[in-house]
């Protein structure tokens, strides 16, 4: 899975691009844990090019999400595909993740 | 007196030959063989009449000159036609004889003219006694002697004046006797010699009579109409039968059990000829019967070989293969009394003959088992059930055909069309016999599975890369069998987070093992499998996460279970041999 990171003001976009599954989850855990600690809370995630999405990627990002909250940011989401948005929904995410329809929108709701 | 003797000798030996022709040319004429089947019409007996008249009156003609009175064979022509063709046939012909005799004229005119006519008529009578069958060589020669000296006793009798008469008969008995005894005998002979010949051909008419009956009856038995389901394209089949010139007792079957069940039968009777070609539509039609009734090959062959026994005075037996083919699955189960293991021609190309199961021909003993086996037929692969006709096919110099030529044509031709495939063999069989002669029927029978194989499976070591080549599997078998994308998405979330859990919690040891993952798609449902040979673990019974809890108080596992609850319509686990199995459904809606 590919991650591309962009700075728009104060806010960090990540889009991924490729499947989230147990394997490359790791990889944004990585990622997200990096960019905490280097100082930014402020996290959009863009997932228009995201096809897939597993259990072990819920996890990595329900964990972002509480450790940017817990830095006194917050992380959200952009753009979930169909699929994705399902398995979302299966697992109750939705409520408990901002999810914006445009990576604009996303932005501008910091 | 010597040279007299000689001269007349020879004038005697000329006249013969003269009635070896005449005899010679008349049974072989149309008309007589018509009288031979006393088939006596006004034609024929005219031409009877016509033919044996005019030889009295060359009897008459070429009459030998004995001191100045004839010998002759006057009496032969209508002798004969009253023993072959009857009364008026006899006076028919002594008539022509009579009346050109007696308008010469002279001493004898009178006698002679008579007893040709009473000739003809004892003739007749002869033939009425006997009801048209010829009298024989030896009766004829007897009623040519005694015609002859009757003939003579006429001469003294009615002969003007007597001691003429008397003197002609003196020198002219003898060899009028002779002359006319050694004729008949000639004519019956070739008469008889042409009856023995009618009635060979008859009896060989006979016997190839029969041969057509029992062809007739075997290849009224088998299908021969092709394609026999033009509805069903699951599979596609052909078969062949060459009778040889003695029918050999070969046949063959196939016919639907059920909608989904093809039963596919060979077999080869012991014997040839009619009596074969009975116990092969008895056999035929027992297996047939018996399949309706029970439906596992082994039964089959285990009920009729009962049956056959009873009442199998003949002693004949039959060699049978019987096979019954899931049409849907693939799934081929059979059986096999003593005949020659079918061929198994995979679509790759390997050849190799039906494992043997246990069982000997049918009608030999009652109470035999029969084994059965089991094998899967995927897309592509070909049956070929075949008869010793085939491998035992023999060229000029008894080589056999053998098994391994056939071997060699089904590794080249095996995935043909079965038309072909057969067409083909049997063209290599008449190939290698080179114009000997054919001497077993030759039987071929094909089929090709044609379903595609709506299954897969896959062995996949416990290590979490694993994901990649277990998603690519499912993509490409949702793309062979059109499944719509979700339904391949949810399998691959279902699949992966099944996976996890094993490799994650499923071992205690740090080895490699092997997760077998299987999914065929049946009626528009999906079925997977997912086995593991790990301790035993029930996903199922994971507890459910709590969804209502915020953000902060949410734990972090148990969501991949829940998935796959949510995701597919059916769970099922089960612990059996060591393994762990969990098998998941997804009905398909194709219409998304």
């Amino acid at each position: 899975m590919q991650i591309t990171e962009n700075k728009r003001g104060a806010v960090t976009v990540f889009e991924l691009d490729g499947r989230l599954d147990t394997v490359t989850s790791a990889d944004l855990d990585k990622k997200i844990m990096s960019l905490l600690s280097s100082g930014e809370k402020y996290l959009v995630l863009d997932l228009a090019q995201l096809t897939y999405v597993s259990s072990a990627g819920l996890r990595v990002l329900l964990m972002g999400a509480k450790k940017s909250a817990g830095a006194g940011g917050r992380m959200v989401l952009a753009n979930l595909r169909d699929l994705v948005q399902e398995v979302f929904d299966i697992a109750g995410f939705t409520k408990i993740f901002s999810i914006y329809s445009s990576q604009d929108e996303a932005v501008s709701s910091f | 007196m010597a040279g007299e003797i000689v001269n007349t000798l020879i004038s005697l030996i000329k006249s013969m030959c003269v009635v070896v022709v005449v005899a010679y040319l008349m049974t072989r004429s149309k008309f007589y063989r018509e009288i031979l089947n006393k088939k006596l019409t006004f034609d024929n007996l005219t031409c009877l009449i016509m033919a044996c008249g005019l030889f009295s009156i060359y009897g008459t003609l070429s009459g030998i000159n004995i001191v100045g009175a004839y010998a002759n064979i006057r009496d032969l022509g209508p002798a004969i036609a009253g023993l072959v063709g009857g009364p008026v046939a006899g006076l028919g012909a002594a008539l022509i004889g009579a009346i050109h005799r007696y308008s010469l004229g002279g001493v004898t005119a009178l006698p002679c003219a008579l007893s040709t006519i009473i000739a003809g008529l004892a003739a007749g009578a002869i033939y009425k006694l006997k009801k048209g069958e010829f009298i024989g060589v030896q009766g004829a020669v007897l009623f040519a002697f005694f015609i002859e000296s009757l003939h003579m006793g006429l001469t003294l009798l009615l002969g003007r004046p007597y001691d003429q008469a008397l003197i002609v008969v003196k020198q002219v008995a003898l060899p009028m006797i002779l002359a006319n005894t050694l004729g008949m005998s000639i004519f019956a002979f070739i008469i008889v010699n042409l009856i023995k010949e009618r009635t060979t051909e008859a009896e060989k008419e006979m016997i190839e009579s029969e041969l057509k009956v029992a062809r007739e009856i075997q290849m009224s038995i088998v299908p021969k109409m092709f394609p026999p389901f033009p509805d069903r394209t699951e599979f596609d089949i052909y078969a062949i039968l060459e009778p040889a010139k003695e029918v050999g007792g070969d046949f063959y079957d196939f016919f639907f059990l059920d909608d989904d069940h093809l039963c596919l039968t060979i077999g080869d009777v012991s014997g040839k000829g009619v009596p074969a070609s009975l116990f092969m539509a008895v056999t035929k039609t027992l297996i047939k019967a018996e399949a309706s009734r029970a439906s596992e090959p082994d039964q089959i062959l285990s009920i009729v070989n009962d049956k056959l026994c009873l009442d199998n005075d003949s002693g004949m037996f039959v060699t049978v293969f019987l096979g019954v083919l899931n049409v849907r699955s693939g799934v081929f189960n059979y059986s096999n009394g003593g005949h020659n293991p079918p061929y198994f021609v995979r679509s790759g190309g390997d050849v190799e003959p039906l494992p043997k199961t246990e069982g000997i021909a049918l009608g030999v003993m009652e109470e035999i088992p029969y084994g059965r086996n089991t094998i899967k037929i995927r897309t592509g692969d070909t049956l070929l059930l075949y008869t010793d006709g085939v491998t035992e096919a023999a060229d000029k110099d008894y080589k056999l055909f053998d098994e391994e030529r056939l071997e060699e044509v089904l590794r080249h031709a095996g995935s043909d069309e079965p038309k072909n495939l057969g067409l083909h063999l049997l063209d290599e069989i008449r190939k290698f016999a080179n114009g000997a002669e054919q001497s077993d029927d030759i039987t071929i029978l094909a089929l090709k599975y044609l379903l595609e194989s709506r299954d897969m499976s896959m062995q996949v070591k416990n290590d979490l890369s694993e994901i990649e080549s277990i998603c690519r599997n499912v993509e490409e078998f949702g793309e062979t069998h059109q499944i719509p994308p979700d339904v391949i998405f949810n399998l691959n979330l279902s699949l992966e987070e099944i996976f996890v859990n094993i490799v994650s919690y499923g071992y205690e040891d740090e080895n490699e093992h092997f997760i077998k993952i299987s999914m065929s798609l049946v009626d528009n449902e999906l079925i997977v499998e997912v086995e593991d040979d790990g301790r035993q673990f029930n996903p199922l019974e994971l507890p459910e996460p709590d969804l209502e809890q915020k953000l902060e108080e949410r734990a972090i596992g148990g969501l991949g279970i829940h998935l796959v609850r949510n995701l597919m319509d059916e769970l099922d686990y089960k612990r059996t041999h060591g393994k762990n199995i969990l098998l998941m459904k997804k009905k398909i809606n194709k219409t998304r």
